[in-house]
């Protein structure tokens, strides 16, 4: 414990994900993103002033027209309880322009438990470990499970307070350990089937409910 | 838990510093202690908890939200807001602020690795063989029961305590009743899949009957308290949340100890729907009201079962006199954090009192579908309150007069409690001594719906023993008796001459057509 990590450096599009079954695969570093070694916590990301004031990039036209930035945990029983979910979003959105990429926001994390997570929860889209947390600084997550959509593809430069959409997946968690039976309203995919629409979603923050970060 | 708390300290107090030479700093040790007493139970492989806490590392990673869950007070789980009072190590204020600032700092003294449950040799195996689905809330009731090896264990036996260890934490309560008339068993058995997908209620013995195991993994009754039986047909209710994926069900029950000396003979009282007296709702209310106690008893230990989209519940005593005490309280209810509450000392009940449960929900939908019941161990308190009758010769049973119950006709159907009257009223019509003092009666449209019954020691009429309706093959298939059943807290049953039975019954049931006998001992002189 306590050796740092290194991002794993195997690419693998998302498209052909959808096709393979995939034990662990990861995506370049988004560019932007502090070097390695800074501390952690949230610093470097945009503030809430900036995130309530700066209006949503342009959705591009062509593919990838936005990534889901999943911020996820190997232990936290909402976020793993989303998986299936999670799935079944990304088999929906996966072929129309819309990239997934998974991101181990709770570290210290061995390379290890990453692996038998991903294959225990059967996930088939690119994860990689946020070692030195710059990726939850630069988009400012603060739960475990919390989803941020960014316009374009994962190494697209831009502002990270231009998100399309950041918030829960659905309404299933009202709070922690209040679980409705079977989820009312589907944020997170409402937010998705504007996009591919080619419109900003209507509904662009809500709360995430789960482990903190 | 106590039993696992202590067993799980002695195997990870830490040796006295991770680093050689260097004592841990007073705060650490504080925090550590602290987390032993208070989180590592439920956070452990085995435990209730699917967020396992058992290494420095997991503990560090989750340094944010321990502090979070522990300054809203959200864990450690214990729901009651009021009610009790109830057996609970509470945490205090310095020990969260212990916990948090401990975890923050890396948890030290944690162990490296994780330290493997420890199981008893012995042990009860439930549910083998049934994967929880990913997704969805399961509810599922076993009947086969095997011990280590595979093998066909033997009959649970008495209980005073029982543990449980899960092979995962998809798993959120188990409950455990009798099958007496095999229902459930045969439900398994048609059922293709593991187990049954039904409630493991049973005729006589709802689910949760002989013990409720929740968040703590423990069900225990207060001490000298044992739940008598061999309960060879053991049948456990599962409750279990699709965790995102493919996760075992596998539970293990361990029985423990019985007690020393003096043994107090516990006994099931199911305030719910069957035997209740009055059932409301509204919007996203319902209130149900129990039948009568028959007799005085301590409460021992109270238990919930309601659903998932239930935010509150009340459970209040209603005395005869119309006084009542609130017995449980929970303001915010979560299933999933539920357990069964151990009172300590046991609250005492006097005979003819009501057991009143209030639910809100959340959505209409869980208000239609919900059924609440509050199940209580309790042991009876003083003489039992039915006079012994197994030795009398008694006169067969009469159909009961068209004039038993003044202003009605047997079309119309009699509650029991009019049928208990109506053998008082033939007793002073004959000058006997009444079988039974009737008080408190309630009535709505002239008949009884609501009363307190004392069976008394006398040679008045009396409603009959269930065993005492003679089995007439030509006996009209309508033609139900209510009987007398001198077993349980409040048990009513009504048969048929055929040797039909229902059993428990609202007392305030009113089946056109269904009527009475009465039957009385012989006696060599009438008694006034």
């Amino acid at each position: 414990m306590g050796t740092v990590l290194r991002d794993i450096r195997t690419v693998v599009s998302a498209r052909a994900v959808a096709s393979v079954f995939c034990t662990v695969t990861v995506c370049a570093l988004v560019s932007g993103c502090t070097g390695s070694g800074q501390g952690t916590g949230i610093g470097s990301g945009p503030d809430v002033a900036s995130v309530a004031t700066t209006p949503p990039a342009a959705i591009p036209a062509s593919s990838p027209r936005a990534t889901v930035w999943l911020f996820i945990s190997t232990d936290c029983p909402i976020c793993n309880g989303y998986q299936p979910e999670i799935e079944r979003l990304r088999m929906r959105f996966a072929t129309r322009g819309i990239e997934f990429v998974g991101v181990y926001a709770e570290v210290p994390l061995e390379r290890s438990e990453m692996e038998a997570h991903v294959a225990k929860y059967g996930m088939k889209y690119p994860v990689r470990i946020d070692t030195d947390r710059a990726i939850q600084r630069r988009l400012s997550a603060r739960m475990v499970p919390e989803v941020v959509v960014t316009a374009g593809a994962p190494d697209s430069a831009g502002n990270p307070a231009a998100f399309l959409y950041r918030g829960r997946i659905d309404d299933q968690w009202p709070e922690r350990g209040s679980r409705r039976p079977s989820a009312t309203v589907h944020d997170l995919e409402r937010a998705l089937e504007a996009i591919v629409a080619g419109q900003q979603p209507a509904v662009r923050t809500t709360t995430p409910v789960g482990c903190v970060l | 838990m106590m039993l696992t708390t202590t067993l799980l300290t002695l195997a990870l107090d830490p040796p006295a510093s991770t680093a050689v030479g260097a004592a841990p700093a007073p705060s650490a040790v504080d925090g550590w202690r602290a987390f032993q007493q208070h989180c590592l139970a439920c956070h452990v492989q085995g435990g209730s908890s699917p967020l396992l806490l058992d290494t420095r590392m997991a503990i560090a990673r989750k340094a944010a939200t321990i502090g979070t869950v522990l300054r809203e007070r959200f864990m450690p789980p214990w729901l009651p807001t009021g009610g009790g009072p109830f057996a609970h190590d509470a945490i205090t204020d310095a020990e969260r602020d212990a916990i948090a600032a401990w975890a923050k700092a890396g948890a030290a003294g944690a162990p490296d690795s994780p330290v493997a449950p420890m199981s008893p040799a012995s042990g009860r195996v439930i549910a083998e063989g049934w994967e929880v689905p990913i997704t969805g809330i399961h509810m599922r009731a076993f009947v086969q029961e095997t011990g280590p090896g595979g093998s066909i264990a033997a009959p649970l036996g008495p209980i005073h305590s029982l543990r449980m260890e899960r092979a995962s934490a998809a798993v959120e309560r188990v409950m455990l009743s009798d099958d007496p008339t095999g229902s459930i068993r045969a439900l398994d058995e048609r059922d293709p899949g593991p187990g049954a997908h039904t409630r493991g209620d049973a005729p006589g013995s709802p689910a949760g009957a002989l013990a409720m195991l929740g968040v703590d993994s423990a069900f225990t009754l207060p001490d000298g308290w044992v739940l008598a039986g061999k309960h060879d047909d053991l049948v456990a209710e599962l409750h279990a949340v699709g965790r995102g994926a493919l996760m075992p069900a596998t539970v293990t029950l361990f029985n423990g100890p019985l007690p020393s000396g003096e043994q107090r003979r516990a006994e099931v009282f199911a305030a719910g729907p069957l035997g209740a007296i009055l059932r409301e709702r509204t919007e996203l209310t319902t209130r149900t009201d129990s039948g009568p106690l028959v007799c005085d008893v301590d409460i021992g230990v109270i238990g919930l079962r309601t659903d998932e989209r239930c935010t509150s519940v009340r459970v209040r005593a209603i005395a005869p006199d119309g006084t009542e005490r609130l017995l449980l309280e929970i303001s915010a209810y979560r299933e999933g954090l539920d357990r069964a509450y151990r009172f300590e000392p046991t609250v005492p009940l006097a005979r003819g009192t009501i057991l009143r449960i209030d639910t809100v929900h959340g959505d209409e939908v869980s208000m239609q579908r919900s059924q609440p019941m509050a199940i209580m161990w309790c042991a009876r308190r003083g003489t039992d309150a039915f006079p012994q009758r197994a030795a009398e010769a008694v006169i067969a049973p009469q159909a009961m007069p068209v004039d038993a119950v003044p202003g009605t006709t047997p079309a119309e159907g009699m509650t029991w409690f009019d049928a208990v009257a109506a053998c008082n009223a033939r007793s002073e019509r004959e000058g006997l001594a009444p079988a039974y003092r009737l008080e408190h009666a309630v009535r709505v449209d002239g008949r009884i719906v609501r009363a307190s019954v004392t069976r008394l020691t006398a040679p008045g009429w009396r409603l009959p023993r269930a065993a005492d309706v003679v089995a007439d093959p030509g006996a009209p298939a309508d033609s139900w008796w209510w009987t007398d059943d001198d077993s349980g807290l409040s048990g009513f049953t009504m048969v048929a001459p055929q040797g039909l039975r229902r059993d428990a019954l609202p007392p305030n049931t009113r089946i056109p057509g269904v009527w009475s006998g009465m039957t009385r001992p012989v006696v060599a002189a009438p008694a006034k």
